[in-house]
């Protein structure tokens, strides 16, 4: 970390004399591309609504952890979102049912459920930092939760992009072959969870599933195979992440909020490049 | 018989023993016995809903069935490979994988995120030229014309060399040249390969010319044998109505303009 603060300080802007600033920019430098990468196959599997339930999931997941434990909610939280990925994916496939109607489904209940359990005695203003999210928060300490989460992405996807690619042009190729497509997706599934608990007191209930969609959607547009794909949504990430911060910091207004619009207006301005492109 | 190219060894043959497979409560199919021998083209026709897909995903394992599957394998594995070639794959158009990807993901190789090394983006050209599409490596798969993504798709199908080579309707999207070609290649592979090949088709016309036995299934198997005999019984004239049966009669042997 003194190395990290170290070279930080060697940067000629004013916020560099912040503490809190220097750990902030560490975390979105580690989470930012991290999530983007994920956001890669979520988008290729139509699997954003999925990262949408997982997401508002935790706030019920908060609620039943602070029922065990109200000083740290977070283990109960991971171990409630990764029983409920494994839940949705086996409703799905032993149903046949149409995902989209079975995510709005699994929505609107985890997120009511939460609501109505965190609202109890009208207590419920002390968790919007959950909704909101809030980077600045964040301690060296804790930037271990984000190297977890780094690890367990890079990890993933050297074994396993792969087969989740696979599975997002046709799951059926998958069988007759090793690996069956229903564990690839439940992992990869575990894998969002986890992302999505870990860091979602930084980044907030409300905006963590823009940043999976938007650094991938914007990637989508401009990759002539997966490699590029890959790279340029995580590339996308980390430079929305970056400028988001630096921006948040002058406006004095929500870090994560703007992370989401200066990728939104990547992607805004990439949707616009393609079209001239193709009427020249 | 001309353009039939069988090179069986009639030693070995993946034999189904009273196949059933169940939808929510409905039968697809009851109680059938099929046998495929390695080297021969083996048609499966019959009406839509007839249950032929569910052949092909007992085989592959991708549905619950019960009955026994045993399957001819001749190098001594365990499991067979089996290449397959889906009915309907809807690719998204926005997909950003691409051919060369998509050819390396299908083989198992997991690390498309890495620089494609030369020597292996060879292979996979030399691959493509089989079914003549080296020009589309670089292609988006989404972008890709329904011709190009079927040549694409049973490329991949044949890489590893399968024991047994499954294809689901696999000239829908072919024009008549395009089909002959088509059948042309897989019999050529056939040859090459000897492997066991199964076709579902709609276009009876089109397969009965290649094919060197023929199954007619509608939850069960009504009739089988070869095409010509398929195509000029009582049962065929039942399943498939009128039009079909008088266009095989009228065209004697097995050159049936089917697939109306």
């Amino acid at each position: 970390m003194q190395f990290w603060y170290a070279i930080i300080e060697m940067l000629p802007f004013e916020w560099t004399e912040y503490g809190f600033m220097k750990t902030a920019l560490l975390a979105v430098m580690i989470i930012s591309p991290a999530i983007a990468l994920t956001g890669t196959m979520v988008v290729g599997n139509r699997m954003s609504f999925f990262s949408h339930v997982i997401g508002h999931s935790a706030l019920t997941g908060l609620a039943v952890g602070l029922l065990f434990s109200a000083a740290d909610p977070t283990p109960v939280m991971i171990l409630f979102a990764v029983i409920l990925a494994v839940a949705i994916n086996i409703f799905l496939s032993v149903t046949k049912a149409d995902g989209d109607t079975v995510m709005g489904v699994f929505a609107s209940a985890t997120t009511a459920l939460g609501i109505a359990l965190l609202s109890r005695g009208g207590s419920f203003s002390k968790y919007t930092v959950y909704l909101i999210g809030d980077i600045l928060s964040i301690n060296a300490s804790e930037i271990g939760y984000l190297a977890v989460i780094l690890a367990a992405v890079i990890l993933f996807w050297v074994f396993l992009s792969g087969r989740i690619s696979l599975i997002s042009v046709e799951p059926s190729l998958l069988y007759g072959k090793i690996i069956n497509p229903f564990i690839v997706k439940t992992a990869f599934s575990i894998l969002v969870a986890l992302i999505v608990i870990l860091s979602i007191k930084w980044v907030g209930i409300l905006i963590i599933n823009s940043l999976f969609i938007l650094p991938a959607a914007a990637a989508r547009i401009h990759a002539k195979n997966l490699r590029t794909y890959f790279v340029l949504s995580a590339f996308i990430g980390l430079i929305s992440g970056i400028a988001g911060l630096m921006i948040s910091y002058y406006t004095e207004s929500s870090c994560g909020a703007a992370v989401v619009l200066v990728s939104a207006g990547i992607y805004a301005i990439s949707v616009l490049l393609k079209h001239i492109r193709r009427s020249i | 018989m001309n353009n039939h190219c069988s090179t069986s060894c009639s030693g070995c043959s993946t034999v189904i023993r009273s196949l059933s497979v169940q939808f929510s409560g409905r039968k697809a199919l009851s109680d059938i016995d099929l046998s495929f021998s390695c080297g021969e083209l083996t048609a499966i026709i019959g009406p839509n809903g007839g249950g032929k897909t569910s052949i092909l995903k007992s085989i592959l394992g991708e549905i619950p069935y019960s009955g026994k599957i045993d399957f001819c394998i001749s190098s001594g594995k365990k499991k067979p490979r089996i290449g397959y070639l889906p009915q309907k794959i809807a690719v998204q158009k926005d997909s950003p994988v691409s051919v060369c990807d998509f050819l390396l993901l299908s083989e198992g190789y997991p690390f498309t995120w890495l620089r494609v090394s030369k020597k292996r983006r060879e292979m996979k050209i030399k691959q493509l030229g089989i079914v003549s599409a080296e020009n589309l490596i670089d292609r988006r798969i989404g972008e890709l014309s329904g011709g190009e993504l079927q040549r694409v798709l049973l490329a991949a199908s044949i890489n590893p060399v399968p024991d047994i080579l499954l294809l689901d309707e696999p000239v829908t999207a072919l024009d008549s040249k395009g089909i002959d070609i088509f059948y042309e290649l897989i019999c050529s592979l056939r040859k090459k390969f000897h492997m066991t090949i199964l076709v579902v088709s709609h276009d009876i016309g089109a397969i009965s010319k290649h094919a060197d036995k023929m199954y007619l299934i509608n939850e069960k198997v009504i009739t089988h044998g070869t095409p010509s005999e398929v195509l000029s019984s009582r049962d065929f004239r039942r399943e498939m109505g009128e039009v079909y049966f008088r266009l095989s009669g009228a065209k004697s042997d097995h050159h049936v303009y089917g697939g109306l």
